[in-house]
């Protein structure tokens, strides 16, 4: 066996039975009937696909899609004057990056908690908003659409700021003063030429930010209510509380093919996928 | 009024230096001019000031008449040439070269003009072509295109010649004077090589830390610089007695030469051939080195002989 090969084993074995063999069983798991107590078996059927398009389950698909597409557009409003600036920062550019990734340290769930503790009836906002009489009754600041988003765009803004910066950083500032000296405005300019010549951070950004939050269930389960059930928690909640694995199988197979259709239709035909 | 741009006593100042300090200059229309100095001499920022991608710290620049040094690039008659080119990767030559025409509202001719900056610089076939798929010497006539297509009043060049091959240089050049002749567009040309400026242009301003040293013809600089640092930069000089002689009118012979020159006898110390001559370097029995260049049909100077170095007179440079 070549070297070559010895190299490449482990990453292989490691995708093929962590990766390839769940996807089988999850496959496998959709086209299965529940048991009357959980579990799952014969006879092999179609049913759990079939039953997704009730439009109860679409809509909760369509306001998934919808939340991630808020949340990616607003990551990268966000994240590309960010970015900007850190790539044009000089020797500052280290200490930012880090300040970047500094949420990263702490654990995911700590941080979504955080929020609740800010935005509930008795948290941070409301109570110097009460105590300075700006408002009399608290406001409805947490378990909804608003809250939801919010988490969503907080937890994935540096996954847009850093693939962002790094195009950035390799873009020839001489082609800004090459637009400007032709005769484009500032804005023009941006829209002209560094938007363009950045679209490859920019579309890895919007993968990088949409992929994670349409399949999100953690958010929306601390931030969101009642109506802000997604797909996530619709998957989440067949393999838990409702025990019935097939159909959260077939959920998820349907939100995956969604993320892959959605790459596709973003990439045009030359382009890599990310 | 001859001069199409004029700088006035313009500085500019950064944080860690003083780029440039007063310079006065005069550009007439029509010319090809060339500013040249060492690398941190303060030209390229003096161009970039013309450009309007800096603003003087003081001074007036102007423009046709006109003050522009605070005005940005956008709102001035001048289009520049990168020194890396800067076209833009994402749009075709041809979509580069209509770039600061579609900006400055495209009219009918549009495309007319288009061709015939492409047509101009040799470019018509690749117009379709991506910046990637360019060869150096292209991209270098693709940028041009760029910037003559909108005929400014002054076309600014920033090294233009330095990323090319050394072998392509020298034909490039070439292309570059006669497109400027062709043109009759005013041309302010940045560059550190001396032989550059001498071959292209019709006046060199040569600038030293921040300040112009001279201003003249190729010949007037070349021959009359204005100080021994003007001297020293176009070419090597040999020093006698603080007056400075040109290796290329030093002539050197185991004879005694005839009279009316300047003579010593030296001692032969080494020869150096650089292909397409030589330079003798020797050691005069007065004190002092000198080194003449002979061609490298009449070598054969071993060192320790004894020869005699001579020049003319006329041909001493003198400075005070």
């Amino acid at each position: 066996m070549s070297l070559r090969r010895i190299f490449l084993l482990p990453a292989t074995v490691v995708t093929a039975v962590l990766f390839l063999a769940p996807l089988a069983i999850v496959l496998a798991y959709s086209l299965m009937t529940r048991g009357p107590y959980g579990g799952q078996g014969a006879p092999w059927t179609l049913e759990n696909y079939q039953r997704f398009f009730d439009p109860l389950y679409g809509e909760i698909l369509l306001r998934s899609i919808w939340m991630a597409l808020e949340t990616t557009v607003l990551c990268l409003v966000l994240g590309f004057p960010l970015a900007w600036f850190i790539a044009r920062a000089g020797k500052r550019r280290e200490l930012y990056l880090q300040l970047v990734m500094l949420p990263f340290w702490t654990s995911f769930l700590v941080r979504t908690y955080a929020w609740v503790f800010l935005l509930r009836d008795t948290g941070l906002f409301n109570t110097i908003l009460l105590s300075s009489g700006i408002i009399s009754t608290p406001l409805p600041l947490l378990y909804n659409h608003g809250a939801v988003l919010l988490g969503l765009v907080y937890c994935s803004l540096p996954l847009a700021v850093l693939p962002i910066y790094s195009t950035l950083e390799r873009l020839d500032y001489s082609l800004v003063e090459a637009a400007a000296d032709l005769g484009a405005r500032p804005f023009a300019t941006f829209r002209e030429v560094v938007i363009p010549v950045s679209a490859p951070g920019l579309r890895a950004a919007a993968f990088l930010v949409f992929i994670p939050a349409l399949g999100t269930y953690l958010t929306s389960d601390l931030l969101g209510g009642g109506g802000t059930i997604l797909i996530g928690n619709l998957v989440q909640n067949q393999f838990t509380s409702a025990r019935d694995w097939p159909f959260g199988a077939a959920a998820s197979l349907i939100l995956m093919a969604v993320v892959l259709g959605g790459m596709k239709l973003a990439t045009r035909k030359d382009e890599e996928l990310l | 009024m001859a001069e199409v741009l004029s700088l006035h006593n313009v500085s500019k100042v950064f944080p860690s230096h003083r780029a440039v300090d007063g310079v006065s200059l005069e550009i007439e229309r029509g010319e090809f001019h060339a500013l040249v100095g060492p690398s941190g001499c303060g030209k390229t920022t003096t161009l970039r000031m013309v450009a309007g991608l800096e603003i003087p710290t003081s001074g007036e620049i102007h423009l046709e008449g006109v003050d522009v040094a605070p005005l940005p690039p956008y709102a001035r008659n001048v289009s520049t040439v990168f020194q890396s080119y800067a076209l833009f990767p994402h749009l075709s030559v041809r979509r580069n070269v209509e770039f600061g025409l579609r900006r400055r509202g495209a009219g009918a001719d549009m495309s007319l003009r288009v061709n015939e900056a492409l047509d101009m610089v040799k470019l018509t076939g690749k117009a379709e072509s991506l910046p990637a798929q360019l060869s150096g010497g292209e991209k270098q006539r693709a940028a041009l295109a760029r910037s003559l297509v909108l005929a400014p009043a002054v076309l600014l060049l920033d090294e233009p010649l330095s990323a090319l091959d050394p072998n392509l240089r020298v034909s490039v050049r070439e292309e570059l004077r006669q497109l400027q002749r062709r043109t009759g567009i005013t041309f302010l040309m940045v560059t550190h090589d001396q032989e550059e400026a001498l071959t292209l242009a019709d006046r060199i301003t040569v600038m030293n830390g921040g300040r112009v040293e001279q201003t003249g013809t190729p010949h007037e600089i070349y021959l009359r610089p204005a100080n021994p640092f003007v001297a020293q930069f176009l070419g090597a000089i040999n020093w006698v007695g603080g007056v400075g002689v040109r290796p290329e009118a030093t002539r050197i012979a185991a004879l005694q030469p005839p009279s009316g020159v300047v003579s010593h006898a030296a001692t032969v110390r080494r020869s150096m051939f650089l292909g397409n001559c030589v330079h003798v370097e020797t050691e005069m029995a007065a004190g002092g080195s000198m080194v003449a260049e002979v061609s490298r049909f009449e070598s054969g100077f071993e060192p320790g002989a004894p020869v005699h170095v001579w020049w003319n007179a006329s041909d001493e440079l003198r400075f005070r």
